[in-house]
């Protein structure tokens, strides 16, 4: 996906507040059929994530191939959601991962 | 001001290989124009505007401008508008002509919708779809997900079973097996749909509508000639909005806007959900249907599965959801169905004519629940 430096710099902006932010899974599905932009990832979760700090909802993708549960902790984290472009620029998103 | 549907038409819904977008806008357009004509005489010159549905002709068919498009057709090229709510897109144009009509503007309108969605890939159809999303706040999200999310939701809270979700899509292809124009006329168990491959859990493929090419069309007058007066009345409408997100919502379990737009209908028409005989629903995935009969009263929160299992929702029940077979099985071509519903509804109402008044509802949703019409038909 080619994606411009303003449409990067503008999701970053959203990646900034919520990056590094922990949390617990309010509601998880399995999504085994998606769009082409996500097949690389499949199976991966979508989740509903309450954060500790607000009690903010967010929907996150799951890491890839890791199955979430009601309850689990997660942490968000950087994800690289493109590869570089002909402008080398790389778009970064948001994945819950598991916390231990 | 009384509206009546003085004409309806609807094409066949399914992977229409041979037909194009424009193809099934002008075999929508000559259909319903051609009914009108039998009823009560009605010619192309009496059209005084035309509102046309569609959600994504620009990412399925490199086409938009469908306004123009659609007037084509007509010598007098009438003014026309092209409405985009998700798949509420039909919904929103019924509401918007009848703002129209109401508001003395124009005497009879023409409502055209359309989508024509299966010249692409499934990935890719998936990948136009999920932008009735929040590209932002649902990135990686896919509809099935969404609403697998609140399936998810209503188990937790009211013990929905596998056998009820499944009992949706088995009672609305039961249905289908009468509509010509259905997308899918088979019979199908229990076991099927409880074994079909799973798209996101809990979802299986048999829980979801499918993609789908087709139009439909009706046409609205507030003409008060004595001859309109046998056709059925646009007798109530309501449209409610919620956020386009799942998680900023109040409640999973049932959708706001629905509620909303259901009051709206209910006060206008002056009556209340057990007075609706027949009701089209807005079933994209089965959750959908269980969901949208609850928040359209005719079943207490969390009843309305269990009242599916047990045959309250066919025929001999309490009232018959999805005589068409729904989304489910009558087909989803997203900017066809909330017209189509309205059609479907008055041909049915016309033909099962009773000496006393009947109503029946039209529901239409667009995206995870933001945006929901209810349109009530009366004869």
């Amino acid at each position: 996906m080619s994606i411009s430096l303003i449409q990067s710099y503008r999701n970053l902006k959203k990646v900034n507040t919520l990056i590094g932010c922990m949390g617990r899974v309010v509601l998880s599905t399995e999504i085994k059929s998606s769009s082409v932009e996500h097949e690389d990832y499949l199976p991966y979760c979508f989740l509903i994530v309450v954060l500790d700090s607000s009690s903010r909802r967010v929907e996150v993708q799951g890491e890839s191939q890791v199955l979430f549960k009601q309850n689990d902790r997660v942490i968000l984290q950087l994800r690289k959601i493109s590869q570089a472009d002909s402008e080398k620029i790389i778009n970064y998103g948001l994945k819950a991962c598991k916390l231990a | 001001m009384q509206i009546r549907i003085i004409g309806n038409y609807i094409s066949r819904f399914g992977e229409l290989w041979t037909s194009s977008l424009e193809d099934l806008i002008s075999e929508s357009i000559t259909g319903v124009l051609t009914d009108s004509q039998k009823k009560v005489n009605l010619s192309f010159h009496d059209i005084d505007a035309i509102f046309i549905s569609n959600m994504a002709s620009g990412l399925f068919n490199s086409q938009l401008h469908l306004c123009a498009v659609a007037s084509t057709y007509f010598e007098h090229t009438p003014p026309a508008m092209h409405i985009e709510g998700a798949c509420a897109s039909g919904g929103l144009a019924m509401i918007a002509a009848q703002l129209a009509l109401r508001s003395g503007r124009y005497k009879t309108i023409l409502v055209v919708g359309v989508e024509k969605m299966t010249d692409v890939l499934t990935q890719d159809a998936t990948g136009f779809l999920s932008t009735a999303s929040s590209y932002v706040s649902e990135y990686g999200s896919t509809f099935p997900a969404l609403y697998a999310l609140i399936t998810q939701a209503h188990i937790e809270k009211f013990g929905t079973t596998r056998d009820q979700l499944s009992s949706v899509a088995v009672k609305n292809h039961l249905h289908a097996l009468t509509n010509l124009n259905a997308q899918f006329r088979k019979r199908i168990s229990l076991d099927q749909v409880n074994t079909s491959p799973i798209v996101a859990t809990p979802l299986r493929l048999f829980d979801c509508s499918a993609v789908s090419d087709g139009a439909s069309a009706v046409i609205l007058s507030t003409h008060k000639r004595r001859k309109y007066t046998q056709f059925p009345l646009l007798s109530g409408c309501g449209h409610g909005q919620d956020t386009i997100d799942l998680a900023h919502r109040q409640s999973l379990v049932s959708f706001n806007a629905t509620k909303r737009a259901a009051a709206q209908a209910y006060a206008q028409a002056e009556i209340n959900p057990q007075q609706i005989c027949f009701a089209e629903v807005h079933d994209c995935f089965t959750i959908a249907e269980i969901i949208a009969i609850e928040d359209l009263g005719f079943f207490k929160p969390g009843t309305a599965g269990l009242g599916t299992l047990l045959g309250q929702t066919t025929y001999g029940g309490k009232l018959v959801i999805n005589p068409s077979g729904g989304l489910k099985a009558c087909g989803h071509p997203v900017g066809a169905t909330g017209v189509k519903q309205v059609a479907f509804l008055s041909q049915l109402l016309l033909e099962k004519r009773k000496e006393t008044i009947q109503h029946a509802l039209a529901h239409n949703v667009g995206g995870s629940g933001a945006t929901a019409t209810v349109q009530i038909v009366s004869l």
